[in-house]
């Protein structure tokens, strides 16, 4: 396990610094001035524009600014945002913080219901509750989820006040509230009310994802020879299931689940937007229309770093709950 | 299906004896999937409605009809009502299919043609090549997906242009990863060999030999990436770094409209209908190939 976990560590360095260059590369030697990127504008000033060269040393060398982009990436400084000269660190720190909030509980969300889902669907194949869930699922994949957010403040928002629905339905779909957490992750008091319909939304694609990969994976596991054998010694169906099929299905579950550990903390751009969540997601769209890319570069770097390790962490697991994958032998392609 | 471009004749024979017959069981297996049918049927409309968009719309989708503003939907002749400022929503929706179709299949044509190029090139010639192509697949599979395109958006410009290529550079390489496995399971199957051993070239033998045979999932893919590449646009539209106005893009409409939601929720539901009403099909219709192309899923 230490050489694959040394291995994995040095791969994952390399793409990193792929990643990094690709974005720099991107930002800062494409054709176009980026000291007009980063001004906001095409029209900026001619001294302003010198000064923002000076200061981001944009009339260095392109592999001087490139050894600096480095440098700056593995001290962790993240850069200074052009709007309001806040630090882009600092920015990162208050945003991280809801953002880790509202991922905690999609991540529950995608965890409880799509699991839960997926084995109901595969335990009762082709039955009328598994077409529903295999159409619903589908739908769900097919919602733009800033339609599906607009969707819930039309719902729990605006019927409720309207008349169109009880009033006990009503949720408020704006912002993060009052901000009031236990232990971090736990709300108190009103701030379940801001969080469930943010969480739900930005589960709601993951979750579809789980259900239909634990249904397959549940029915090829079905087949397997020790699922038989498990029956054969006369366990009761319940024990060979859960014992015996769910640890082998929900393999391939928990490392996509990994993975989306990053996606929904790091990227829930159009959920964080639609419900006005102060997350990382909606400061980078924010930053967009401003042309901040200080802001949106910045940030980019501390998204990319964190869905590294996501998928790091996801591949880990897999190599923990697969010993096939660490000895390096060959697994059966699904 | 047969609309499917596989040589069925020449050295291709060697490589897949009975491609007719496959297309056709394929087609038959797809048929009997009701909603793979339904989705079919549902884009085939969409394309006809795309086609006579002038013919089925009164207004022109960027006129601006200050009389009739903020109208319910089916209001004399603006069937979908009309917005704040007196587009007719009909026609902003309906001209809206051309613009995710276009998107939708360009985007998924050459992302999918420069993913089967990298990973049949990968796949095949293996060594110094495919590590090459792989590291720069893995990194920009490190970039997700969103901060990606913004980047490229942001790089390029806005514009339909705009998005289309940035969305192809950002989608050909999960192709790419696809096609190089499926390329290296079947380089060591006995008819490559016996085309190596006939002389042929090794473009001759990727292409038309490997490449019939790694086809069915890149056509899932590729099927799939039609909506996945229609909603990236409208979501990048969404957040004003997309189209431009007053291109109709379905995702740009439910962005201007968000505000009225309250007074007029249709204006936000009737674009972002069509969205998931788009999407769903292609879903359903990938779903549909899926089971229809892999023999062990028909039963």
């Amino acid at each position: 396990m230490t050489s694959y976990l040394i291995r994995r560590i040095l791969q994952l360095l390399l793409v990193l610094w792929g990643a990094l260059t690709i974005i720099f590369f991107l930002f800062f030697a494409l054709p176009g001035d980026p000291a007009e990127l980063l001004l906001g504008s095409e029209k900026a000033n001619p001294v302003a524009q010198q000064l923002v060269a000076e200061r981001y040393g944009l009339n260095d060398p392109i592999l001087v600014q490139y050894g600096n982009f480095l440098g700056r990436v593995v001290t962790f400084d993240l850069g200074e945002s052009f709007k309001d000269r806040t630090s882009v660190n600092e920015v990162l720190a208050r945003t991280a913080q809801a953002s880790l909030r509202l991922g905690f509980w999609a991540i529950m969300f995608e965890v409880v219901i799509g699991i839960a889902t997926g084995i109901y669907s595969a335990v009762r194949k082709y039955s009328f509750g598994d077409a529903l869930v295999t159409v619903s699922t589908a739908a769900v994949s097919a919602i733009p989820v800033y339609v599906l957010g607009l969707f819930f403040q039309q719902t729990f928002g605006v019927l409720p006040n309207q008349g169109g629905l009880p009033s006990w339905l009503q949720l408020p779909t704006n912002g993060i509230g009052p901000d009031t957490w236990f232990l971090f992750f736990i709300p108190t008091g009103e701030q379940w009310k801001y969080l469930i319909l943010p969480a739900i939304t930005l589960a709601s694609v993951s979750t579809a994802i789980v259900a239909r990969i634990t249904r397959t994976t549940m029915l090829e596991v079905e087949k397997a020879d020790y699922m038989r054998t498990a029956r054969a010694k006369g366990l009761n169906e319940r024990q060979v299931l859960v014992g015996h099929g769910l640890r082998n299905a929900l393999i391939p579950v928990v490392t996509l689940i990994a993975i989306d550990v990053g996606t929904v903390i790091g990227v829930a751009v159009l959920t964080e937007t639609v419900f006005n969540w102060p997350g990382i997601g909606s400061r980078i769209a924010r930053a967009i229309p401003q042309r901040d890319f200080a802001v949106i570069l910045g940030l980019s770097i501390a998204v990319i770093l964190l869905y590294a390790v996501a998928n790091l962490v996801a591949d880990l697991m897999y190599a923990w709950l697969d010993p096939r994958v660490r000895l390096g032998g060959k697994v059966a392609e699904r | 299906m047969s609309m499917v471009p596989v040589q069925p004749l020449g050295d291709a024979d060697l490589a897949a004896p009975s491609d007719q017959a496959f297309w056709r069981d394929t087609w038959r297996h797809f048929r009997r999937n009701r909603l793979a049918v339904v989705g079919l049927a549902i884009i085939v409309v969409l394309v006809v409605l795309a086609i006579l968009a002038p013919v089925i719309t009164r207004y022109d989708y960027a006129a601006i009809d200050t009389e009739s503003r903020n109208l319910p939907p089916f209001s004399g002749d603006h069937w979908f009502g009309t917005d704040n400022i007196g587009h007719d929503v009909f026609s902003q929706v309906i001209y809206g299919i051309r613009v995710s179709l276009l998107v939708g299949f360009l985007v998924a044509i050459f992302s999918t043609v420069l993913g089967v190029i990298f990973g049949a090139l990968s796949g095949y010639l293996g060594g110094l090549v495919d590590a090459a192509i792989m590291r720069v697949v893995d990194m920009f599979l490190a970039i997700p997906y969103i901060i990606l395109t913004v980047a490229l958006v942001g790089v390029i410009g806005r514009g339909l242009s705009a998005v289309i290529i940035a969305l192809i550079v950002s989608g050909w390489f999960v192709v790419a990863r696809v096609v190089r496995a499926s390329f290296l399971q079947l380089k060591e199957q006995e008819f490559v060999q016996a085309a190596r051993a006939l002389g042929y070239g090794r473009l001759r033998i990727m292409f038309r030999h490997i490449l019939p045979n790694a086809l069915q999932p890149v056509i899932v893919y590729a099927t799939l990436a039609i909506g996945g590449a229609i909603l990236a646009e409208a979501a990048l539209s969404f957040l004003a770094i997309g189209v431009l106005p007053p291109t109709p893009s379905w995702g740009l409409l439910v962005a201007e409209n968000k505000g009225l939601l309250a007074s007029q929720p249709h204006l936000v539901f009737f674009p972002g209908g069509a969205i998931f009403i788009t999407v769903l099909a292609f879903v359903f219709i990938g779903d549909g190939l899926r089971d229809a192309l892999d023999p062990r899923l028909r039963s």
